[in-house]
């Protein structure tokens, strides 16, 4: 069972990738962080404009009047227009894919073959925006992500993106090493599964981020499991967590689960 | 083994919603919009006495209809728990089984979600930050009654135990997907208002009952469509709580390593 969409691409060296794609949630994210920041700077822009303007015509007198509305028209249209339509090309092109938001997020577009977006591309899904944001609220875009399986909206389509979740998803499976001659693998070991392996892998992996107390009820419920299966007792003295470490450890060195 | 059962961030927690919610897209319409067809009827009815000039049996079809209404929004809330909780722990569901296995907790739900929002409401009065906080506290309550039994006292105790410390992140959450389901209801809503309008001509007791008929249908489809958002959401939301704090994902995958797997895993599932 997959946790999110997946886009399983093959490249032409045949090596095959598979991105998870960013749904909805994730991009509405995105969107709502960077629309705040768009709002905040609008706000700064609108504030500078007004006072600038004030005070430019302050100082040239009435003479001027035209001058100094003609820099807050500037200030007060110009620059909001291309603060909305250049924000997300703007540093979708310079951060590769990303603006602060899907930063936050953690999410960049891409191509849909897997390679980074060129800025035509980019120019080309944010001019789509226009389109996507219509009646409002992006309702469009909101409609036509729904409808397909990639989380495309218009924008996506016309430029040939997706856009995906930047790291990976991680899953948990055992990490195989090459056999050393450290430390010999026991031969009741072998009973074990790899499954078992993973139990212990995410046990050791997320041990400090769990309650203290369930972590320690926790580590003596799979010592029990482990001992009963495999026939091995763990030495009175020693901690669960190292007993668990030791045999995770020998399974991988000696790669029991080839 | 790939588990879907790790800890999620924000972003894939929203995005686990949307999966779920697209890939079994009928099946949450139909848990929905079952119980909402009794009001749908009863809201129809109503109009149709309005055009008939029955105006104080109106009034009580509209009381009965909104209280029908929240039971109805409850019932299929418990149900829509009951889904998300089989289909994120990989177990097979249906819109049958969905109410069959919620509804020893119907009456529960209906009763704690009744008590939250008088709660929440008091403390809204109080300049709104102690509402929504009183709310993120217990927005648990739901999915921790559904899924492990209990009363108010209990489900609210427990929410508040497993909210603590990650309530930002829920008031993220509730706020994105109350939003984006508030969008898809306009959406939705709009067009059979504007149709409403533009039908609604001559005598003024036929106009009234058209529109109050044609706004019960967009209620009824818009709730139906996008009513089981912030439940979904919800109640991952419960499930990656508790795999934080409480190791859950570990616990399942000993059950289901035990040398009796089946019936270990089944007494695992019975104690969620």
């Amino acid at each position: 069972m997959q946790s999110l969409d997946r886009l399983d691409i093959e490249t032409p060296e045949q090596i095959a990738l598979e991105l998870p794609l960013a749904g909805i949630g994730s991009r509405f994210l995105a969107l709502t962080i960077d629309s705040l920041l768009q709002g905040v700077c609008l706000l700064a822009i609108v504030i500078i404009g007004v006072v600038a303007s004030a005070g430019y015509s302050e100082l040239v007198g009435e003479a001027s009047r035209f001058f100094s509305q003609t820099i807050g028209a500037i200030t007060l249209i110009v620059v909001p227009f291309c603060l909305y339509w250049g924000y997300f090309a703007f540093f979708e092109i310079w951060w590769q894919g990303t603006t602060p938001g899907k930063r936050v997020a953690g999410i960049r577009v891409i191509q849909q073959t897997g390679r980074p977006m060129t800025a035509t591309e980019c120019l080309g899904r944010n001019l789509m925006r226009g389109v996507d944001i219509v009646p409002g609220f992006y309702a469009v875009g909101l409609i036509v992500m729904m409808c397909n399986a990639q989380n495309r909206r218009l924008g996506d389509f016309v430029a040939g993106t997706i856009v995906v979740h930047d790291k990976a998803i991680e899953t948990v499976t055992p990490n195989w090493g090459e056999k050393t001659d450290a430390e010999p693998l026991q031969p009741e070991l072998r009973k074990l599964v790899p499954d078992d392996l993973v139990l212990i892998e995410t046990y050791l992996d997320r041990r400090y981020e769990i309650d203290p107390l369930v972590r320690t009820t926790t580590a003596q419920q799979i010592v029990t499991l482990i001992g009963e299966k495999a026939g091995v007792s763990k030495p009175p003295e020693q901690k669960d967590d190292d007993f668990l470490e030791g045999i995770a450890r020998q399974l991988r060195d000696n790669a029991a689960f080839r | 083994m790939v588990t879907v059962l790790r800890p999620l961030s924000t972003s894939e927690l929203l995005d686990r919603t949307f999966h779920l919610y697209r890939n079994n897209f009928l099946m949450f319409v139909g848990i929905v919009a079952i119980p909402q067809l009794a009001v749908l009827a009863l809201q129809i009815g109503g109009a149709a006495l309005v055009r008939q000039g029955h105006s104080v049996v109106f009034a009580f079809t509209t009381f009965v209809a909104a209280i029908s209404s929240y039971v109805a929004i409850e019932i299929s809330q418990a149900a829509t728990v009951m889904a998300v909780s089989n289909l994120h722990l990989d177990n097979p569901v249906s819109i049958g089984s969905a109410f069959s296995l919620s509804k020893g907790s119907m009456l529960r739900v209906i009763g704690i979600t009744f008590a939250v929002g008088i709660a929440v409401g008091v403390a809204f009065i109080f300049l709104i930050i102690p509402g929504i906080y009183v709310a993120l506290m217990w927005s648990l309550a739901i999915p921790v009654t559904v899924l492990e039994g209990g009363g108010l006292g209990v489900s609210t105790t427990r929410s508040k135990e497993l909210t603590k410390g990650s309530r930002g992140r829920i008031f993220v959450i509730y706020l994105l997907v109350g939003i984006l389901a508030f969008i898809a209801s306009l959406v939705i809503q709009f067009p059979l208002q504007l149709i409403a309008r533009s039908l609604g001509h001559g005598n003024p007791l036929s106009t009234t009952a058209l529109t109050q008929g044609m706004q019960a249908t967009g209620t009824f489809i818009s709730t139906s469509l996008v009513g089981s958002l912030v439940t979904i959401a919800l109640t991952l939301v419960y499930y990656d709580l508790r795999v934080r704090k409480e190791g859950f994902d570990l616990q399942l995958m000993m059950a289901r390593l035990q040398p009796d797997s089946q019936a270990a895993a089944a007494t695992a599932m019975a104690k969620i």
